[in-house]
Parts: C-alpha cells; sequence; structure tokens
C-alpha cells in the first residue's frame, strides 16, 4: 500500500484486541473484506504498546477490544485508552454477555458493546456508525 | 476470803471461767499463791521445827535442872534430919541413968555361970513378959524413963517412933518405951556391926517389916559408949519408915504428879507420896541409871511407877547419910525428883501446839494475803489478756487503763498503742477491702451480665466434665435451671433427644486431652460471609458447610458448638468450656446462598460457557460466512478445516462441564471400585483430549471398595485427569497408580506438564481459580474434586516442580 494510501485511509486503520488468533482472523477478514486496514493484538498490553509505536495514535481510527484476556484484560485497556486517546472510538466485542458489564462500560465512553458471535453485516454497520459518530462526538 | 484450799476443783472457778476458752490449766493467780506459798511457808515451817526442837530440848534441860536441885535439896534436908536424930540420940546414950542400967546389969551378971546367968535371964524375961507386969516397968525402971522423956520432944522423929529401947552388951533388954521389943534381941544385925567394930558406929538398916507393925521400918542404931570408949550396949530406934520421912519429903509437890521420892541403891522405896514404902521398883536400868554417885538428871525410858513414857528424872545421893548407911548394909539412899511424863511434857505439847497452830495460821495467813496480793497482781494482767484476745478476734476495743504504776502499766500502754495502730490499719484496709469489693462485684455483676446477655449458650464444665457454670441461654435450651443440674455431666441429665448430647460429650472428652487455651485461638473462620457482586470469575471463597464448626441439632434448631479449655487459675486443672451458637439461621441462610452460589455458579458457568462457546462460535460463523462468499476451494477447504475444529473445541468444552452442571445423583452410596472409575474417566479425559500423544501408564494393584457414589468418584479422576491433560497441552506421559494402604486406598496422578508455580498451589482448590488460558477451564474442576474428597472423609495433597509436572495423591477410606 502506498503511502498516500496509507495517510489517506487514516480513519480506516483498526486496532483488533484478542487473545483468541482464530477470532482476530474472523474480525480481520470481516473488516478487510470493507478495505478497512486492521492491526491485531494479543491482549491489552501489547495493544496498548502498538498504540504507542509509530503514529498509530493518529492513524487507528477505531479500537475492537475483547474483555477477557491475559495479562491486561480489555477494562484495564480500555481505562488506558480513553484516557490517553479519548477520541479513538472503542467497541467492545465479547464472548461474555454482562449488563452491568456493559453499562459501565458505554459509561466509559465505549462506542458499543457486542457480543459473540458477531455477523460480518453487524460488525461493518457498527464499525461504520462508530466511525462515522466520531466527529460529533468530538465537538460535543 | 476466798481462801479455797488450793489444788481444790473449785481454786481456778470462780474467776478464770472467761479464760477457759484460753487452756490455762494453772493461773497466774494460783502461781503466784504457791510461791508464796513456797517461800513463805516452808522456811517458817522449817524455823517452827527446829525452835520447837530446840525449846524442847532447852525446856528438858531446866526441868532436869530443877529436879535435880529438888532431889538434892530434899536429899540435904534428909541429911541433916538424920544428922539431927545421931547428935540427939548420941546424947541420949551418954545418959548416967541409961549407962548405969547397963553397968548394973553387967555387974550382975558377970558373975554368973551360963546357967546361972540364963536362969535369971529367964526370970527376968518372964517377968518382961508377964501381961501383969507390963503395968510394972522394967527393972531399970529408971532408964525407961529417960528414954520416954526423950521421946516428949514433939519432933517428926518422936511422932514416928515406933520403938526406943536399949540393950546390953548380951543383947538383953535394959529400958523400953514400950513392949515392941524382944527381952533378948539376938541376931540383930545393928548389933553385930556396932559390937564387932574397932570404933562404936551409928547403923542405919535397911527398911524391914515386922509382925507388930504394919507398915515397914527402919532401925537406926546408936553404940552407948562406955569408959574407955568401947560400946557397953546399943541405943535401938525404930521409926515408921515412911512417917519418919514423909515430913521432908511428901510435902514437896509441883503440878499435879510431880514429887520426891527416897529409894535405896536397890530400887527400894523408902519414902513416896505415891508408892507404898518397901515397894521394889521393877526396872533395874532405870535403878542404876538414877543411883548415880553425884547429883544430877537423866532423860529415860519409864518412870518407876509403872509408865514405859519418857520421863526426866532428877536424883541426889544423901552425902553424910551415906557414910552410916554403907558400912551398915552397903546401901546408899537417894532422893529422885519425878513428874508423870504426860504432865512434864504438857508444856512442850503445848509449845507444839502453839507453834504448830502459829505454823497453819501463818500458811494460812500467807495463802490469804497472797491470794489478795496475787489478784491484785493478776487482774490488771487478766483485763489486758481480756483486752488482747478481743484484739485478737477483731473487736473494737478502747483503750486501757491501767494505773498499777509498774510493768503491767508499761503494758498495757504498748497494748493501747499497738491497739491503736491496729484499728489504724484496720480501718484502712477494711475501706481497701470494701473498695476491692465493690470493684470485685461490680466487675462480677460485669461479667455475670455479659455472660447471661451472650445469645450463645456457654456451659463450664470442671475436670469431671461435671456442670459448674452455665448462662441463661443455656437453660433456655434445656429448660432447667442452673440449680437443678449443677455438678451434673451432661448425659446424667438424660435430655432427649439424647443423640446430639452424646456428640456433645464425647466431642469435651476428646477435647479434654487436647485443649488449648482460648487466648491463643481465634473463633476463626466461622463466619460466614456475605454475597456480594463482583467478578464472577475472579477466585473467591467458597462458603461451604465443611468449613463451618460442628453442629447438632436440636428441636430443629442448629447449634454450632465449640469447645475450649479455661485455665482460672495458674496450676489448676483444666476447666472445658462449653460453647453453644444457634446457627439455625446461618445454616438456613448458608444453604440459601449455598444454593444462590451454585445458581451463580450456574450463571458463571453460562458466562463460561457463552465465552467458551461463543469464541468458537465467531470462528466457525465467521469462516462459515467466508467460506460462502469464497470460489478458492483451496480457502474454502481450509476454512471448513478451521470450522470443523472449532466445533470439536466446542464439543469438548460441552463435555468438560458436563460432570459440574449434572444434577446431583439421588442414588445412595455404594461400594465402588476405584479402579474402574478411573477408567471410566480417562476415557473420557482422553477422548476429550483430540490427542493421540498421551502417552498413558497405568499401573492398577487390587483394591477393596470404598464407600460413595460412582459417578462422584469418576468425577473426581475425570477432572483430575482433564487437567493432566490439558496442562501437558496434549503431548506427555500420565502415570497412574493405585494401592491400597493401612484401610487406606490411594491413587497417584502425575503429568509431565508445566507444573503449578508455588503461590498457586495454596489456591487451586478455589473455586473459578484457573492458570488456564481463556476458554481451557472453568476454574471449578480442583474445587469440585476437592469438595468430593473431604465428602468422602479422603484426603487430597499435592506436589509440583515447574517443567517437571505435577502430581495429585489422593486417599479414601476403604470399606470394611
Amino acid at each position: 500500500m502506498s503511502f498516500i494510501e496509507d495517510a489517506s485511509s487514516t480513519k480506516g486503520k483498526i486496532l483488533v484486541i484478542d487473545d483468541e488468533p482464530d477470532v482476530r482472523e474472523v474480525l480481520r477478514i470481516h473488516l478487510e473484506s470493507a478495505n478497512f486496514n486492521v492491526i491485531e493484538a494479543e491482549n491489552g498490553e501489547e495493544g496498548i504498546k502498538l498504540m504507542k509505536s509509530g503514529a498509530n495514535l493518529l492513524q487507528v481510527g477505531l479500537i475492537i477490544c475483547d474483555i477477557r484476556m491475559p495479562k491486561v484484560n480489555g477494562v484495564e485497556a480500555i481505562d488506558f485508552l480513553k484516557e490517553n486517546a479519548p477520541s479513538i472510538p472503542i467497541i467492545v466485542v465479547t464472548g461474555y454477555p454482562d449488563s452491568e458489564l456493559a453499562v459501565s462500560l458505554l459509561k466509559k465512553g465505549v462506542k458499543d458493546y457486542l457480543v459473540k458471535p458477531v455477523e460480518k453485516e453487524t460488525l461493518l454497520t457498527k464499525v461504520k456508525e462508530a466511525l462515522s459518530s466520531e466527529q460529533e462526538f468530538d465537538y460535543v | 476470803m476466798d481462801t479455797i484450799p488450793p489444788g481444790s476443783p473449785t481454786a481456778s472457778g470462780n474467776q478464770t471461767g472467761a479464760l477457759k476458752s484460753n487452756n490455762i490449766k494453772a493461773g497466774l493467780k494460783n502461781k503466784l499463791i504457791w510461791t508464796m506459798l513456797g517461800v513463805g511457808a516452808l522456811p517458817l515451817i522449817l524455823a517452827m521445827i527446829l525452835s520447837y526442837l530446840q525449846g524442847t530440848k532447852s525446856l528438858q534441860g531446866v526441868i532436869g535442872a530443877s529436879f535435880k536441885a529438888l532431889a538434892y535439896e530434899t536429899s540435904t534436908k534428909i541429911d541433916l534430919l538424920i544428922q539431927g536424930e545421931i547428935i540427939a540420940h548420941d546424947r541420949l546414950s551418954a545418959d548416967k541413968i541409961i549407962q548405969d542400967s547397963i553397968l548394973q546389969s553387967h555387974q550382975r551378971l558377970r558373975f554368973l555361970n551360963s546357967t546361972q546367968r540364963g536362969r535369971v535371964l529367964a526370970q527376968e524375961k518372964a517377968d518382961w513378959e508377964n501381961t501383969d507386969r507390963k503395968t510394972k516397968p522394967l527393972h531399970y525402971e529408971e532408964s525407961s524413963i529417960v528414954l520416954k522423956n526423950f521421946l516428949q520432944r514433939k519432933t517428926p522423929s518422936a511422932l514416928a517412933t515406933r520403938a526406943l529401947f536399949v540393950t546390953d552388951s548380951y543383947g538383953v533388954l535394959r529400958g523400953s518405951i514400950n513392949d515392941f521389943p524382944e527381952f533378948i534381941t539376938k541376931n540383930n544385925p545393928a548389933t553385930e556391926k556396932i559390937f564387932s567394930g574397932e570404933k562404936a558406929t551409928v547403923f542405919i538398916g535397911s527398911i524391914y517389916s515386922h509382925p507388930k507393925s504394919d507398915t515397914p521400918l527402919v532401925q537406926f542404931a546408936f553404940p552407948i559408949q562406955g569408959k574407955r570408949g568401947k560400946p557397953i550396949g546399943i541405943l535401938h530406934h525404930i521409926f515408921d519408915a515412911r512417917e519418919l520421912f514423909s515430913g521432908s519429903i511428901e510435902p514437896i509437890t509441883f503440878g499435879e504428879t510431880g514429887h520426891v521420892m527416897l529409894i535405896d541403891s536397890k530400887g527400894v522405896v523408902i519414902d513416896c507420896p505415891i508408892l507404898p514404902t518397901g515397894f521394889q521398883l521393877s526396872d533395874p536400868f532405870l535403878v542404876q541409871s538414877v543411883t548415880q554417885k553425884n547429883p544430877d538428871w537423866v532423860k529415860i525410858k519409864g518412870d518407876g511407877h509403872g509408865g514405859k513414857d519418857l520421863s526426866i528424872i532428877g536424883f541426889s545421893p544423901l552425902t553424910l547419910t551415906r557414910k552410916i548407911t554403907t558400912p551398915s548394909t552397903g546401901n546408899d539412899w537417894y532422893t529422885f525428883a519425878w513428874q508423870s511424863s504426860d504432865e512434864l511434857f504438857a508444856p512442850m505439847n503445848k509449845l507444839f501446839l502453839w507453834i504448830s497452830t502459829a505454823g497453819i495460821v501463818s500458811v494460812l495467813l500467807i495463802g490469804f494475803m497472797g491470794s489478795v496480793a496475787a489478784k491484785k497482781i493478776v487482774q490488771p494482767i487478766r483485763r489486758l489478756q481480756n483486752a488482747a484476745s478481743r484484739i485478737g478476734k477483731g473487736e473494737k476495743v478502747g483503750p486501757l487503763e491501767i494505773k498499777t504504776g509498774d510493768e503491767i502499766e508499761a503494758l498495757a500502754d504498748e497494748v493501747n498503742s499497738m491497739n491503736e495502730m491496729l484499728q489504724k490499719s484496720f480501718s484502712g484496709l477494711e475501706n481497701q477491702v470494701l473498695k476491692k469489693t465493690q470493684e470485685f462485684r461490680y466487675l462480677k455483676e460485669y461479667t455475670d451480665s455479659i455472660l447471661m446477655s451472650v445469645p450463645d449458650a456457654v456451659v463450664i464444665f470442671d475436670p469431671d466434665l461435671k456442670i459448674e457454670y452455665c448462662n441463661v441461654a443455656f437453660e433456655n435450651i434445656i429448660e432447667k435451671k442452673i440449680s437443678s443440674f449443677r455438678g451434673e455431666s451432661l448425659l446424667s441429665l438424660y435430655l432427649d433427644p439424647a443423640e446430639p448430647w452424646q456428640t456433645l460429650h464425647d466431642a469435651l472428652i476428646k477435647d479434654l486431652e487436647n485443649v488449648q487455651p482460648i487466648s491463643n485461638r481465634t473463633l476463626g473462620n466461622q463466619t460466614i460471609q456475605c454475597y456480594t457482586a463482583k467478578d464472577p470469575l475472579a477466585p473467591i471463597e467458597s462458603p461451604s458447610l465443611q468449613s463451618l464448626q460442628r453442629t447438632i441439632k436440636l428441636d430443629e434448631k442448629v447449634f454450632a458448638f465449640k469447645v475450649f479449655d479455661l485455665v482460672i487459675q495458674e496450676g489448676s486443672e483444666n476447666h472445658i468450656g462449653l460453647l453453644l451458637r444457634d446457627v439455625t439461621e446461618e445454616v438456613d441462610l448458608h444453604d440459601q446462598l449455598a444454593l444462590a452460589e451454585k445458581l451463580s455458579g450456574l450463571g458463571t458457568l453460562t458466562a463460561g460457557i457463552a465465552h467458551e462457546l461463543n469464541n468458537p462460535l465467531v470462528s466457525i460463523m465467521g469462516f462459515t460466512e467466508v467460506i460462502l462468499d469464497e470460489k478458492d476451494p483451496e480457502k474454502i477447504k481450509k476454512y471448513a478445516k478451521k470450522v470443523f475444529d472449532r466445533s470439536k473445541h466446542m464439543a469438548s468444552v460441552i463435555l468438560n462441564m458436563a460432570g459440574y452442571v449434572r444434577a446431583p445423583s439421588t442414588a445412595d452410596k455404594k461400594e465402588v471400585d476405584i479402579n474402574e472409575r478411573i477408567d471410566g474417566a480417562i476415557e473420557i479425559a482422553i477422548l476429550a483430549s483430540y490427542s493421540n500423544d498421551i502417552h498413558l501408564d497405568k499401573n492398577f494393584s487390587s483394591l477393596p471398595p470404598i464407600l460413595a457414589k460412582p459417578e462422584e468418584i469418576q468425577q473426581v479422576f475425570l477432572n483430575l485427569l482433564t487437567n493432566a491433560v490439558q496442562a501437558m497441552e496434549g503431548k506427555g506421559k500420565l502415570t497412574i497408580s493405585t494401592q491400597s494402604e493401612n484401610g487406606n486406598v490411594m491413587v497417584k496422578i502425575s503429568d509431565t506438564g508445566p507444573g503449578i508455580p508455588q503461590k498457586y498451589l495454596s489456591k487451586i482448590y478455589d473455586p473459578f481459580f484457573t492458570t488456564k488460558e481463556q476458554g481451557k477451564g472453568t476454574g471449578l474442576g480442583l474445587n469440585i474434586v476437592h469438595q468430593l474428597v473431604v465428602k468422602y472423609e479422603g484426603h487430597i495433597d499435592v506436589s509440583s516442580s515447574l517443567e517437571k509436572g505435577t502430581t495429585f495423591t489422593i486417599m479414601f477410606p476403604a470399606h470394611h
């Protein structure tokens, strides 16, 4: 991919944080089919590290994050990200349907709380919603 | 006067009544009296005895001396009497008429032959003896007249005269005052004495009796001297012996019986106011003692008058008369002063009586005065003693007032100051005691009310497990009052039902042996935690009935009991305490909690299932969607393979969870062969692992059965084997061995997995604790294992070393 493409697709760069390789692969396939650029992290710690490296803070337009992960889990990772990069929208995709947790996360500014398994259409719709509402969110 | 004789039973009675309790045998007073008697009376009595003896001796000396003087005086008097008689008779014998009558007779008779003389004398005798002639004097009327004239004198001797006559040298009577004499005197001792001697001497004869006289007589004979001094005749004078001397002796009396007597040296009484003249004294020793040469006195047994008592006799020889009597008859005459011993010793007896009386009076006086003095001395001491004993009993005693001015007063002062100090310190002490008592009472009430208010029942047992104390809560449980069962053991209360109380009693006996002081313990993990929302998958401690205290059930109520020991005093025997807490509600709550926990566990499980299953479902759905749009058969095959793998994983997850979700079996316990159950577990575990790289090493011994529910035992081993297989990630060696040991069944399961870090070893039985990666465990497996092992009274142990593997050792008691 060329640099211009790279730059132009800034808003389309998506970080996927999940400890299951299969889940990450499925999400990548789905997102790439909609021309999103995907980077992956195995857990919260790696995701944070990745965000700190290069221009990812600027380039990553959306983070898709699991909750139950080894090392730094999703909740901790989200806390860090919301503190350091509040403008980057986060969508939680978890296999753990817990309404209390969902409410608390949404209060923290998480865009959406999706329960696995997620259909491709639903995923892409939610991702696009999140990316499109990002500007509004900034001005609120 | 309270001079009760010392030593009599009442001697210490009147004043010592109050002191009897003090065990005083001899009072001080008695001692003092005895001392005074000892000190005063003994020397006094000694002195009295000595003075009595000395006085008696002196008195005897005085009496003896006066008796001697009396005897001497009397003897002198008699001597003089006799001398006077001798002089008078000398003169008479020289009378011319008397001499002539004798000379004429001689003239007549000298020239006659003996026949003629006999005839003449016979004629003359006949004339003399002729009663008619009695009116006519003798031939020698003149000489008889002279003799008669001589008796004209009114002297005692004249009155005592029985005969006075003259004889010539032939012994023929030549003149007489009466017809007492014989005409011819023959064999007269006087005649022989006077005519035989060279020199004419006076003769005094012994006492003798004469038929013509009623009384004893004594003969005096005086020589009638011729011109050449030769005796030519004899003047005889015969006296009534008693009458002659009685004038000199009998008036001399003293006292009732005292008198003087005259005896000769043979002990014949010559004159005595009591004894007849001529009486022979029977005691020769007495006679010898009183017929000494010189005047003296003797103390002698016997008195010469028939008595045998001790007598004092004064005596004196007739010194002048002796010169006549000794040549005359060989006898001496003695005067002899005597008094009856009764009378003689009367003064001495009187003295003795006086001294004895004085002694007794003195002793009584000493006793009385001693008693008075002792009373004076003892009384303040008694008061002191009384006061001291009252002080000793703790009574309040006012100051003693004893003003004797001596050591006793000083002692009383000391006692007063002592008493004062004692009272001071006592009152301080009393205050303190009062204060302490109040504190103690407060503390006791405080503790009591705590114990009474505590809702838990508290029972304290002595070392023999007899009830010593219980609080109200316990009384309420058994519906009896402590007063009715104090000192009883739990079993002897016969409470119904008996079984729980038996359990308690057994627990007490068991704990009695290894109790620890309560201070070293806490009531510990009895607290039942509240259920609060938290991360459902985080490891938590589960409240379980196993962790609760031992319980008993009474009347639908459940009591947790705990035994503690109570060291009431250092070194005393252990007391055992029993704490009964009504945990009915807690147990109910716990049951609810357990249910809630189970539901929550189900919820968590659901969450886990969701998580575990949703992840593979993501893959399955995702890959399926890819396959639907994919044209490339290679890719389709690849994704289909992934879908198949994920499906298989989901199947294993479901299988794994089956054991936990399965409803509790209602089947009863039965005999279970462990080996069989392990085989069953292995089959499922290996199947679930979908792996062909597990090397299985089985080493089974034949085992006794255990009593359990078979599926629960299989669950234990399934969970352990699943863990092992998962830990080895499908590759490695699984070693399973069983053996029978000491009535237990022991199973060892070893894997060659990565091992469990040391810090997790203590947590592995906690529910939801897991080290596994997401999707590989629920964290309930080992918790279930632990609960089941405990349920069947077994034991589980784990050892692990990193990179080498983990070994679980499980032991169950065999069923006999």
